[in-house]
């Protein structure tokens, strides 16, 4: 076993590239890109789960080619997409899976604390369009910065800041919308 | 500053850009509209961020669901290989060891009955006889650790289990 793996950041272990160290890179981001998959594209979890196990293969074949001049979840993210696109463009257009799109209930909640209920907020996320929910998923759930959610998309920084900021005004009048008496 | 641009910044802060200037800063102290933008952007986020991250660990936890067909295949290979027992075996006592043991002895008469070879390898200690109605687990036990050997015909079944 590498003795480093387990106390290094991502970008050495992923750099270094031995089958230890990414191994316990394996441990440390597995389910993260089935879920962004899953959230990006709406996906159901079986495709979703078949697409991360096929990206974490690429990645491994290709882990001599991460230089280490992005964030190594980045790296990961991009190979994914790669893969979820490929699949999906294919695949015939399926209705979103129902665990993902709730119906309305009446909540016993009060409006306030329904707003920030965690499920409300999900709801909230994704009934934005794919090219606003997408963004928005990188940047809150995984933490990149807009110029490597930028590169990972191939579009302009700019363009991805306006389209972050265009996601926070749609979820906002939404959640106004339901406030509202 | 107007609510459009203020609300601009209030998104790059967010992102780990620009500064809570003067102008900004007294806007949102002014503005209800604007603090409530931020303060949805923050909570909605947060509470979005729970929600995925915690489907994340769930997805862990979750057994890799089986894709159409794998289960069927499974079972049909796994009976096609008992039957054969070619591969399926449960593994050997402890007992089973390279060197015979001076007292061993070699000739398994119950075995004979049921076609197998006298001894399963030379050097192994003999196995208790196994009978025609002994459960397929403890049949399976004698099958010869030598896959060059031939494997014992399948014990047939009783009258009272083919009914």
């Amino acid at each position: 076993m590498c003795f480093h793996a387990t106390h290094e950041k991502d970008e050495t272990l992923a750099r270094r590239g031995c089958r230890d160290c990414f191994t316990v890179l394996y441990e440390r981001h597995r389910g993260a890109m089935a879920r962004y998959v899953r959230e990006a594209f709406l996906s159901d979890l079986d495709a979703a789960l078949e697409i991360e196990d096929e990206a974490w293969k690429k990645a491994f074949e290709h882990r001599g080619t991460y230089g280490g001049d992005r964030p190594f979840r980045a790296w990961l993210i991009a190979i994914a997409r790669h893969q979820a696109l490929n699949s999906l463009r294919h695949a015939r257009k399926a209705p979103p899976p129902r665990d993902l799109l709730r119906p309305d209930e009446p909540s016993p909640l009060d409006r306030a604390e329904r707003l920030e209920s965690r499920e409300h907020c999900a709801r909230l996320v994704r009934s934005l369009p794919g090219h606003l929910r997408e963004p928005f998923f990188l940047r809150v759930v995984l933490d990149l910065a807009p110029r490597d959610i930028a590169d990972l998309l191939r579009l302009p920084v700019s363009t991805v800041r306006g389209r972050l900021f265009r996601a926070r005004k749609a979820i906002a009048e939404s959640a106004r919308e339901r406030v509202k008496p | 500053m107007k609510c459009p641009e203020a609300q601009r910044e209030v998104s790059a802060l967010l992102d780990g850009e620009g500064d809570r200037s003067g102008p900004l800063s007294a806007h949102l102290h002014e503005c209800e509209d604007c603090r409530e933008f931020e303060r949805l952007s923050v909570g909605v986020a947060e509470g979005y961020r729970h929600e995925v991250r915690s489907g994340i660990v769930a997805l862990r936890r979750l057994e890799r669901p089986r894709r159409r067909g794998r289960p069927a295949l499974a079972a049909a290979l796994l009976l096609l290989a008992i039957v054969s027992g070619l591969s399926i075996r449960e593994p050997l006592p402890a007992t089973t060891v390279v060197s015979l043991p001076a007292e061993a002895e070699a000739p398994l008469v119950s075995r004979t009955d049921l076609g197998l070879p006298l001894t399963l390898v030379s050097d192994a200690p003999a196995l208790p006889p196994v009978g025609l109605d002994a459960p397929l687990s403890e049949w399976m036990r004698t099958l010869p650790i030598r896959l060059s050997e031939d494997p014992p015909a399948v014990p047939a079944l009783s009258a009272e289990e083919s009914s």
